[in-house]
């Protein structure tokens, strides 16, 4: 147990106590939740994020609504969804079928009971009724298609007041169905913040080196546009006042990196796949002093580059 | 200022002198605050203990005739008609400790907080064996149900309707071919029990929605096993009575749950899970 202590492990009690309701407000929390809001406000100081092509708020504009005007690829998404739950990703579409990126077809009668399911809060925050939206396919980039399995593969950076502590690539697997999401089983992968490549994994934490599905190392894969990454991540502090987050980016082949979501109840897997616990990184942010909220976004850049050169966030290879 | 990204030339000396200094101010400011907590747990439980104390004494001079209770030395502030129904709500407070130390302490997830509690007040009225017998067979009518109910294509909510209406009609049935079988008495029957158990079903079929059948089925195990810890300790009758004599233990209990409230260590599961991370 005392090992365990010296690893300066961070636990659900200390996470809720001195780190999520200490620096997340629940009214900024709301904000970040709904993801449509998110995209705007995300939007308005010019970050990247997908493009929306249609919302629906109404179980009556379902049977009304007119797909032909998306394009053949596009993810269908509940506004509040959490854990990745309700995302349809559409490969392709012909009048009354629709193909999933797994090949599955669906009738007309799923399609519209999905939606139907989105409108009525299924899969959203607190089971409240839900909005749909249709948003741009992310095409995964080269970097990863060897490795991953199906979807695409997304980047989670810990903002901690504003500073990046840590970050994780996630891998989608067969069992987590496309999905990058550890509790489904995608797998984890830890990143070196200073140069941004991977390092070792976790699948449903476990350690592990090599992705199951395609049995290539998770390790090594060399993060495009990871300074812009961190870059942005900084930035999102100041659009979302969320002083402990987990920032989902995904790097598209096209439009390269992106903001997913803005999580602000971020797991604790991050430390297995960066086999670190996070309390000596948070406390180096907390050195700082109290007023690193008010700073700049590059000043708070210039803070996790400082700390990167005290060696706080690399991790020993 | 990108650009300072350096690799690390060793060790830079100013690190190790941040993290003590930011880890002495952390831990005067949790200091503090628990300070602040310990002392109003202190009040609470030592004035508890006080107040219980001062009554007993008082009750040795003065014992009201209609208010005696079990013990012929004390009386209780609650009429003794009152005591069938205050009992299982005296009890709540306690149901509701053990939760809180299952769930932030060991690491067990539940259905809510409160459902073990009234699960295991429900297992008292109908006793052990015919409640879990209850569980089982309606939660696997209910699951039945609902798996066909899935391929009609049903919307969620009348669907989870139907669901549960399912279920407890077929608590109905089993105490109705229970009691033509003239094996059991109509006092297992409560209707508490179907309230909790129609309850946990609708929480069961969410969760399963939400985060996959494994996930439902640990967590209603863990329900289960959280709510059969708290009837162990409510079926004895001494612990009812002491409640019902003195209602001061329930500001003992909220003092207790305080302290829990800043016990941010980790949790007994969390042990397992990061114990890859462990074995360094």
């Amino acid at each position: 147990m005392k090992k365990l202590n010296s690893t300066g492990l961070l636990g659900l009690n200390r996470r809720n106590a001195s780190y999520s309701s200490v620096w997340n407000d629940s009214q900024h929390l709301a904000r970040a939740d709904d993801k449509l809001k998110a995209k705007a406000m995300l939007q308005e100081i010019e970050i990247p994020v997908p493009e929306t092509y249609s919302v629906i708020e109404h179980q009556f504009e379902i049977r009304s609504f007119q797909d032909a005007k998306l394009p053949q690829s596009f993810v269908v998404k509940p506004a509040r969804g959490r854990e990745g739950r309700g995302i349809l990703v559409i490969e392709s579409h012909t009048d009354g079928v629709w193909r999933k990126k797994n090949s599955q077809l669906l009738s007309r009668l799923e399609w519209e009971l999905h939606l139907a399911n989105i409108l009525a809060g299924l899969y959203s925050l607190g089971g409240r009724s839900d909005r749909v939206f249709f948003e741009y396919c992310t095409e995964c980039h080269d970097v990863f298609s060897e490795v991953t399995y199906q979807g695409t593969p997304d980047i989670r950076i810990l903002v901690y007041r504003g500073v990046p502590v840590a970050g994780m690539l996630r891998l989608p697997t067969k069992e987590s169905d496309g999905r990058a999401n550890l509790h489904q089983g995608a797998i984890g992968v830890g990143i070196d913040m200073a140069e941004g490549v991977s390092l070792h994994g976790v699948h449903h934490s476990r350690y592990t080196d090599i992705h199951p599905d395609t049995r290539k190392p998770v390790k090594g894969i060399r993060i495009p546009f990871w300074k812009n990454i961190v870059e942005i991540a900084v930035k999102t502090y100041s659009v979302f006042q969320l002083g402990y987050a987990g920032v989902d980016f995904v790097v598209d082949k096209l439009r390269g990196p992106m903001i997913l979501e803005v999580n602000g109840r971020p797991g604790l897997a991050i430390q297995l796949a960066n086999r670190i616990g996070l309390l000596d990184r948070l406390n180096a942010v907390d050195a700082y002093g109290k007023s690193i909220e008010e700073k700049t976004w590059q000043e708070r850049l210039h803070i996790f580059n400082e700390l990167l050169i005290d060696s706080v966030h690399r991790i020993p290879r | 200022m990108t650009s300072g990204i350096t690799a690390s030339s060793g060790r830079h000396p100013t690190a190790p002198v941040l993290i003590r200094f930011a880890m002495a101010k952390i831990k005067k400011d949790t200091d503090l605050m628990d300070r602040r907590v310990y002392r109003i747990a202190a009040i609470l439980i030592f004035g508890a203990v006080a107040i219980g104390f001062f009554r007993h004494f008082i009750s040795l001079f003065i014992i009201s005739e209609s208010y005696a209770v079990t013990s012929p030395w004390l009386s209780s502030i609650f009429p003794p008609e009152m005591h069938g129904q205050v009992t299982s709500v005296v009890l709540i407070p306690l149901g509701l400790l053990v939760v809180t130390m299952f769930r932030n302490v060991v690491g067990i997830s539940t259905f809510g907080t409160s459902t073990p509690v009234l699960l295991a007040i429900a297992l008292r009225e109908t006793s052990l064996i015919f409640g879990l017998i209850f569980l089982i067979a309606s939660g696997l009518v209910g699951s039945f149900v609902r798996s066909h109910l899935s391929r009609l294509h049903i919307l969620l909510i009348p669907a989870l309707s139907i669901v549960l209406t399912v279920a407890a009609t077929s608590m109905l049935i089993i105490v109705l071919v229970l009691h033509h079988q003239g094996s059991v008495p109509l006092d297992y029957f409560s209707p508490l029990s179907i309230v909790v158990i129609t309850w946990m079903i609708e929480r069961f079929a969410i969760l399963q929605l939400e985060s996959g059948t494994r996930e439902a089925l640990k967590t209603a195990a863990g329900t289960l096993f959280v709510a059969i810890v708290i009837y162990g300790i409510i079926r004895f009758h001494l612990i009812s009575h002491f409640l019902l004599l003195y209602p001061e233990t329930i500001l003992i209990i909220t003092g207790l749950l305080l302290l829990l409230g800043r016990y941010t260590g980790l949790r007994w599961t969390e042990y397992y899970r990061f114990r890859d991370l462990m074995k360094k």
